[in-house]
This record gives structure tokens, C-alpha cells and sequence, in this order.
């Protein structure tokens, strides 16, 4: 696997997400980018059941490696493990469970363009299934090591997603001379997933003081 | 069986009524490229010039269509040649009674003729290039020099081959030594840059070229001369499903294919078979140079490298050379 780096672009004002989601879609396709298939990321949320320490625990699966699950302290230590992990964890129920309507997904196209890999993706939270953004996922496949390829993948995304990024996202920054793993890539897609939750969770509380 | 004698006769008249339609349509083709190749008269002016031109040039081809179409209509009445051009004994094939079912004779025929072609073109080619050899080794002038000597087997024959023999042996140990000690000393110059040395099939040496987390490379020596290189990326490897050395298969990485095109063109263009180290030298500071600037310079522009390669990829060739000279 290549160098992943993904990025929340913002809903222009007065469009919607499907919308958006068009438009980028129709931009890269205008790259010469072909259609191969789509791709889904999860995040499934467990908290641990013990009165103390409180430990949160997320899950996550990415259809790029679909036999792996990777389960994601709150510290930050990553477990890489087989997806029949998600059978262990549902028997341990008693220590840890599963967070109620803290399920996140990002579901969309995964393009092929070059030596890239450009998945666009629309991501709901919740059972509601409420939108809230979309998430850019692009992927440099020869080079492993980001401080080698920024530039060049920078360059890329300016040619479709316009000068929305200045310099590499925080996550990359810090390795920019470390070799990829699969759990970078999911690890990243969590810090947007923590920031979309927070988020809505503010908007909740402030909807609740307004109906007080 | 021979044809009556009228119809003989009306035969070579059509034959001859057939070369002169050729004839003319011929002389009107030549006047269509003479008048495009004399262009517009100066003498005359503005728009009545170009409407003369080509109203003339509608002419003279509606005269070449005419006498394409007269052609036409005397080749459809011609009846089809019985004479077969001879190929030796093979001509006797066409006294196949059921020759209309097997055309045998006339696939040979065809198959003459393009190999006959192809031995022209050959030819061509050979004078072309004969000028720019790309021959990589002087191995074919020893080969050539013991073709023309074939010695009688006298005991003095024999022992001028053994001498042979044992001073291929010496030679096969010096470039054993001398490919080891290349190796040695490149992998001491290039600190970021991993050689490791095996020898799969023999004598051929194949070098294991690992160039920081950027690349790895393949090199395949005969002697000192470099026979073959193939670069992949980081992530690949050279090895089969078997667990055997795979020095054909290509990287999946567009950008690799491109760098292994532009190793092969350098592999031949920078090739000098009198000292050879040089070519090797050359070759790794290339490897190293490009590695400094950072997924090779190649890949910094990478993008337009594996999408629109042409000019990008010019430009990185020339810096090469640059580099090289």
C-alpha cells in the first residue's frame, strides 16, 4: 500500500452533500479517473463496562483490507487483528459495549487514476443516518513514505479539489518519515469521525437548551 | 489447352487498351500533384485566384476519377490470369486438379512475395542501423574469429583448445573477482543504497539494488556489461509465487515502468564495452541522484510522469543526461 492521506472537504455554501458529492465525483472522472467499485468505513464505538478506568474503544473496518479489523484505543494503541475480532468482542459484551448511536460510516465511489486512488465519500452517523460530510480519501501508491510524495500528491489534489489544502494534515505531519501501515489510514479516518461526533453533540446540547 | 485464336486476339487488345487507361490515369495524377506542387500563379490576384485554382484543380480531378473509373470497367473485363509466375518445382502444385478448392500454390506465392519483402526490409534496416550498433559486448568478435578458424583435429588442435579452454577459466575467476570487487566498492560509495550480490544461474551476476524506502532495483551483469535492469517499487518484490527470481515481470506502478523504459535507454546509450565499470558507475549515481531529490525528481512530477509522460518525461531523461555528462 501507498501513501493515504485523507481530507474533510467543506460543502460549498447553497449545496447539499449529494450534490457536492456529484461534483467531485464529476470532476474526477473529467481527470480520466475510472470507476472500481465502491468502498465502505466503519466505525462501530464499545465502552468498557468497568466503573474505572473508562476506556472507549473504537472498531473499525475498511473494505481496502476486508479481512482486518482494527480496534483503536482512546490512548491512541492500535490493535490490527483479524475481522474475527468483531465475533470476540461481541462475547465479551460484559466489559465492553457497544455505544448507542455512535456508529459512523463513510460509503462511497473508489476511483482509479494512475498510480492513485481516489475514494470520495459521504459519511452518516448515527441510526438516524444523518449526513454530516464528506470525507476525501487519496491514496499514492508507489511511495510509502509521505515526506518523499507530499508535494507530488498536494499537486494532485489541487487538480480537482481546489486550494483547500496549504500543508499536510496534522497525522502526516508527524510521520513524514515513516513508512505506512494499513492502521494509518484508519487512524486518520477516526480523528474526523471523533470531530464529526463532537460536533454533533454540540448540536444536540445546544438544541436542547433552545427547547428549554 | 491453347485459346482460340480470336479470342487470343481480343485478349491483347484489351491488355493493351488496360496499360494505356494507365497510362493516362498516370499522366492526369502527375498533372494534379504538378499544379499542387506549383501553387497559386502570382500574377493574378485576390479571390478570382483561388476560384480559378480551384476550379482547375476540380478539373483535373474529375479527370483522374474519369480515367479511374474507365480502368475499373476494362480490369472487371479482363479474364483472370491462368499464367502463374514459376517458383521452381512448387510450380508443379498448380497442376493440382482441384486446385480451385486448395489455392495452395498461390498462398505460396503470397508468402513468397512477403518474405521476399521482409528480407528488403531487413536489409534496409541493417544498412540503417549497422551505423549505430547497439551491440553491447565484444564477445561476437572472438565468436566470429573462432567461427572462421575451424582448426583440423590434430594433437596440436588440441592442445591450442585446452590452452583456450584454461584461459577461459582464468578469465571466468578474474571477472568473478573483478564483478565482487565493483560491488564491494559501490556498496561503500553509496551509503543509502543497499547491493547485495548473488549468482543464481552461474556465472551472471545479479545484482539486488535497495535504494532507501524509495525503490528496489534488479541488475543483471554478464562480465561487466550490464544486461538487464528492472525497477519496482518499494513495496514489490522479485521473487515468483514459487519463491524463484523474477527478473521479467514489470512493477505495477506506472511510474516504476516508465523509470525501468528510461534505466533500459540509459542501460544502452551510456554502454561502453571497453570500460565497462564506468557504465555501472554511471548508472548507480543516476539511482542515487534521483533518490536524493526525493521519489526520484521522476516522481515529484510523478503525476504528469504516468499520466502524460510524453513531456515530463522528456524533461527527466534530459535531466539524466544532464547529470550523466
Amino acid at each position: 500500500m501507498g501513501v493515504v492521506c485523507v481530507i474533510n472537504f467543506p460543502l460549498p455554501e447553497g449545496k447539499s452533500g449529494q450534490q457536492t458529492v456529484d461534483m467531485l465525483q464529476k470532476r474526477i472522472e473529467t481527470l480520466g479517473a475510472t470507476k472500481t467499485g465502491n468502498f465502505v468505513v466503519d466505525c462501530e464505538t464499545y465502552q468498557s463496562q468497568q466503573p474505572a478506568p473508562q476506556r472507549v474503544m473504537h472498531v473499525l473496518h475498511n473494505s481496502e483490507h476486508p479481512a482486518t479489523a482494527f480496534a483503536i484505543l482512546d490512548t491512541g494503541t492500535c490493535l490490527v487483528a483479524d475481522n474475527t475480532f468483531d465475533q470476540l468482542i461481541h462475547k465479551l459484551k460484559a466489559f465492553y459495549a457497544p455505544k448507542k448511536n455512535a456508529k459512523v460510516e463513510t460509503k462511497g465511489q473508489r476511483y482509479e487514476i494512475g498510480d492513485f486512488i481516489v475514494k470520495i465519500g459521504s459519511v452518516v452517523l448515527g441510526q438516524n443516518i444523518s449526513f454530516k460530510g464528506i470525507l476525501i480519501e487519496v491514496e499514492y501508491c508507489p511511495c510509502v513514505m509521505p515526506g518523499e510524495c507530499w508535494g507530488l500528491m498536494q499537486e494532485f489534489m489541487q487538480g480537482f479539489l481546489g486550494n483547500i489544502i496549504d500543508s499536510p494534515p496534522q497525522y502526516i505531519k508527524d510521520r513524514l518519515n515513516n513508512a505506512v501501515m494499513p492502521s494509518d489510514t484508519v487512524m486518520q479516518y477516526l480523528e474526523f469521525y471523533n470531530n464529526f461526533r463532537k460536533a454533533a453533540g454540540q448540536q444536540q446540547q445546544q438544541q436542547q437548551q433552545q427547547q428549554r | 489447352m491453347a485459346a482460340p485464336p480470336e479470342k487470343s486476339i481480343n485478349f491483347v487488345e484489351e491488355i493493351s487498351t488496360a496499360v494505356r487507361s494507365i497510362q493516362e490515369l498516370r499522366v492526369s495524377v502527375g498533372l494534379v500533384f504538378e499544379q499542387l506542387s506549383d501553387g497559386m500563379k502570382p500574377t493574378e490576384d485576390g479571390d478570382g485566384k483561388h476560384k480559378k485554382f480551384i476550379a482547375e484543380f476540380h478539373q483535373r480531378l474529375l479527370t483522374v476519377v474519369k480515367h479511374y473509373t474507365d480502368l475499373e470497367k476494362l480490369a472487371a473485363n479482363l479474364p483472370p490470369s491462368l499464367t502463374t509466375p514459376g517458383l521452381g518445382n512448387t510450380s508443379l502444385l498448380t497442376l493440382d486438379s482441384i486446385t480451385d478448392k486448395t489455392p495452395t500454390y498461390q498462398h505460396l506465392l503470397q508468402a513468397y512475395k512477403w518474405s521476399s519483402k521482409t528480407h528488403e526490409y531487413a536489409g534496409l534496416a541493417f544498412t540503417a542501423l549497422n551505423p549505430h550498433s547497439l551491440k553491447r559486448s565484444q564477445n561476437f568478435v572472438l565468436l566470429n574469429a573462432k567461427r572462421q578458424r575451424k582448426l583440423p583435429a590434430t594433437t596440436h588442435a588440441a592442445s591450442t583448445q585446452l590452452i583456450l579452454f584454461g584461459l577461459c577459466v582464468t578469465l571466468f575467476v578474474y571477472f568473478y573477482r573483478v564483478v565482487d570487487n565493483l560491488v564491494q566498492k559501490m556498496d561503500k560509495m553509496f551509503p543509502d543504497m543497499n547491493i547485495k550480490l548473488t549468482r543464481p544461474i552461474g556465472s551472471p551476476a545479479v545484482l539486488h539494488i535497495t535504494l532507501g524506502m524509495t525503490l528496489k532495483a534488479i541488475m543483471v551483469l554478464r562480465g561487466l556489461v550490464i544486461e538487464w535492469v528492472s525497477v519496482k517499487g518499494y513495496d514489490e518484490d522479485f521473487v515468483t509465487e514459487s519463491g524463484k527470481l523474477d527478473i521479467w515481470s514489470k512493477s505495477k506502478h506506472l511510474v516504476f515502468q516508465k523509470v525501468t523504459d528510461h534505466t533500459h535507454t540509459n542501460m544502452v546509450h551510456y554502454c561502453t564495452s571497453l570500460v565497462p565499470e564506468i557504465t555501472i558507475g554511471s548508472f548507480l549515481v543516476v539511482g542515487s541522484n534521483s533518490s536524493v531529490c526525493g521519489v526520484f525528481h521522476a516522481s515529484v512530477k510523478g503525476f504528469n510522469l504516468s499520466h502524460q509522460m510524453s513531456v515530463e518525461a522528456k524533461q527527466i531523461s534530459c535531466s539524466l543526461v544532464y547529470r550523466l555528462d
